[in-house]
């Protein structure tokens, strides 16, 4: 069993700071205008706007973004428990919608060239767009450009709805997507333990979710998430070999 | 009636619920479209199920008359009737085809084929009904001979797909097999001899001027020297073949690119469907239906096609199929994502 992850050491980034923003520019947003990816960002303030505007026309799609940036920024790389949003796996500017016509694009980074798991975060991002959204929506999931070996082929194959829907029907793929939660709950745990092995105090967390203590549990669940993994590209898929690191199985 | 000098319209006859899932794919009846005989077809869902859907002669209505469950266990994703109308042959995710016959107005399951690894995806009878043939995501196409007393004999395994195969089709006449992939190619599978093997004769891929993505549905015309086909890369193909050539035994003929028809779609295109008298209906991930006819003044270099009506949120969500009531003639059958099967009637404006 290999025991190291595919990508042991992945660039953590800071998570972008949710500032509130100057009431001053409330005036200007009396007009229906295509949606600022700076201000949809800016949660705090706009769940604050939306109370005020709740009769305006623009209420409803900001609402609906809010739903679904506060859904897909939570998501976990199954390979590492840091948010896709602090492994730069999801950014603001990824995300194109244009409410008009219903529709949603969703630009992922696999965090190293040849991550293995790019489809299966393709899906978990589709699902949770597909619990979360209105059923009018559209949506694309891709790889961004020059990210991953396989581009073209993760593209495809997270577009392809009857692959997906198949896919879906694998009950560890639905387990995976509400387990992550837990991975986060068992994290915190696995923390807990150490910490009072170590005679701290439990309300120092923050600082002692270190990169070295997340890869220490992910370590532990790491083969349970690799076997989902396989068992999920099996589903859709993908080959696996031997030393049970996924494969791609396009030629 | 001249369609193009019309002005068409697309009326929504009726709306059938039922279905709790997805609903996938769509097949009429072909024994019950005559006159005295109450039209009926069949769909199958993502809710694992298949329902039995007939018109009143009474008061036109469409009901639901059946629902088959408790037998596929995954999503059933394709049906089709055999040419008698007397079985219904229901592909699933669940790696099985089941054949149901109409007992005194109860559907029983009196035979389950196994033999795909996984998913099988679209099953097709031939013209005589003494052939199936299943395709699944384990890029094989299967075919097997009707015997009797409801057994069913695997004749062969086609291997030649490098990705899963997506939907099968028989040539109306002829015993000719179509098969279209995620491969981006469609196949063409023939047997030179009548009990010989049958084997690739032909690839339509993208250097035949063949689709650049996955080609989900193709559609004989009528006379069956014209095929279409539809893609994930929003067009429609036209092919065209010396059907003459080949019915007088002169060996294989060819399938040639005729015409593309791109610009039209906005997403993927999941089915197309020609109609007896010449038009072709196309079902969309845009929730569009679209009608094509050939243009009477595209003569001068070759057969074209042009748009005839084009119905924008026929349904709520993706369209998955479209389907021709082989009787009456402009009444067309549609399947969505949204749960729904609507009827349609294509109807000039006074």
């Amino acid at each position: 069993m290999v025991s190291g992850l595919i990508n042991a050491n992945p660039v953590v980034y800071e998570k972008k700071e949710r500032r509130l923003r100057n009431l001053a520019t409330l005036p200007d947003e009396y007009a229906v205008e295509p949606i600022d990816q700076q201000e949809i960002f800016d949660i705090l303030f706009l769940l604050f706007f939306l109370l005020l505007i709740s009769f305006h026309y623009a209420s409803y799609c900001y609402l609906i973004f809010l739903t679904f940036l506060n859904h897909i920024r939570d998501i976990k790389d199954p390979e590492h428990p840091y948010s896709l949003e602090e492994l730069k796996v999801i950014t603001e500017d990824a995300i194109e919608v244009d409410h008009e016509r219903s529709y949603v694009r969703v630009t992922f980074t696999p965090t190293v060239e040849h991550c293995s798991m790019a489809t299966v975060i393709g899906l978990c991002l589709r699902v949770k767009l597909m619990r979360s959204l209105p059923s009018r929506y559209k949506m694309d999931i891709r790889v961004a450009p020059g990210t991953h070996a396989t581009e073209a082929a993760v593209n495809k194959q997270l577009n392809d709805k009857e692959r997906v829907a198949a896919a879906l029907e694998n009950p560890n793929l639905l387990d995976m997507v509400d387990e992550w939660p837990n991975l986060k709950h068992q994290l915190l745990e696995n923390v807990k333990i150490r910490t009072s092995a170590k005679k701290k105090k439990t309300n120092e967390m923050d600082e002692l979710i270190s990169a070295k203590s997340i890869i220490n549990v992910v370590t532990l669940l790491s083969d349970n998430i690799r076997d989902v993994g396989r068992d999920l590209g099996k589903s859709i898929g993908i080959e696996t070999t031997k030393s049970s690191r996924v494969k791609w199985g396009i030629s | 009636m001249d369609l193009l000098d019309g002005n068409l319209e697309l009326k929504e006859v009726q709306k059938l619920q039922g279905h709790t899932d997805r609903v996938w794919s769509l097949a009429w009846n072909p024994a019950t479209t005559a006159t005295d005989v109450p039209a009926v077809f069949a769909s199958c869902s993502g809710d694992k199920t298949v329902r039995i859907w007939e018109q009143s002669p009474s008061t036109r209505s469409w009901d639901c008359k059946a629902v088959l469950e408790e037998t596929h266990t995954r999503t059933v994703r394709s049906c089709a009737w055999s040419p008698s109308g007397k079985l219904l042959a229901t592909a699933s995710f669940d790696a099985t085809t089941a054949i149901w016959e109409n007992v005194g107005g109860d559907f029983e399951c009196v035979s389950t084929l196994e033999g795909h690894e996984n998913e099988v995806k679209s099953l097709c009878w031939n013209a005589s009904g003494s052939l199936l043939a299943t395709c699944g995501r384990d890029k094989t196409v299967w075919i097997w001979e009707v015997m009797p007393g409801n057994e069913f004999e695997c004749l062969q395994v086609l291997q030649g797909h490098t990705q899963d195969v997506k939907m099968v089709q028989w040539h109306p006449t002829m015993d000719i097999l179509f098969s279209c992939s995620y491969d981006n190619t469609v196949k063409v599978w023939w047997s030179e001899d009548a009990d010989g093997d049958w084997s690739c004769v032909q690839t339509l891929g993208e250097s035949s001027n063949g689709h650049s993505s996955t080609v989900w549905s193709l559609s004989f015309n009528a006379k069956g020297d014209k095929l279409v086909t539809c893609s994930d890369d929003l067009t429609l193909k036209i092919w065209e073949a010396d059907i003459i050539r080949m019915q007088s035994g002169d060996g294989y003929a060819p399938w040639n690119h005729l015409c593309t028809l791109s610009g039209y779609h906005d997403r993927t295109v999941f089915s197309v469907h020609w109609s007896r008298d010449g038009i072709i209906a196309s079902g969309a991930a845009d929730d569009a239906i679209r009608l094509f006819v050939e243009s009477k003044d595209g003569l001068m270099n070759g057969p074209s096609y042009q748009l005839l009506f084009k119905k924008e949120k026929a349904h709520d969500m993706d369209i998955n199929s479209v389907q021709w009531c082989p009787g009456e003639k402009h009444l067309l059958a549609s399947a969505s994502d949204d749960g729904t099967i609507k009827l349609w009637e294509l109807a000039t404006l006074p």
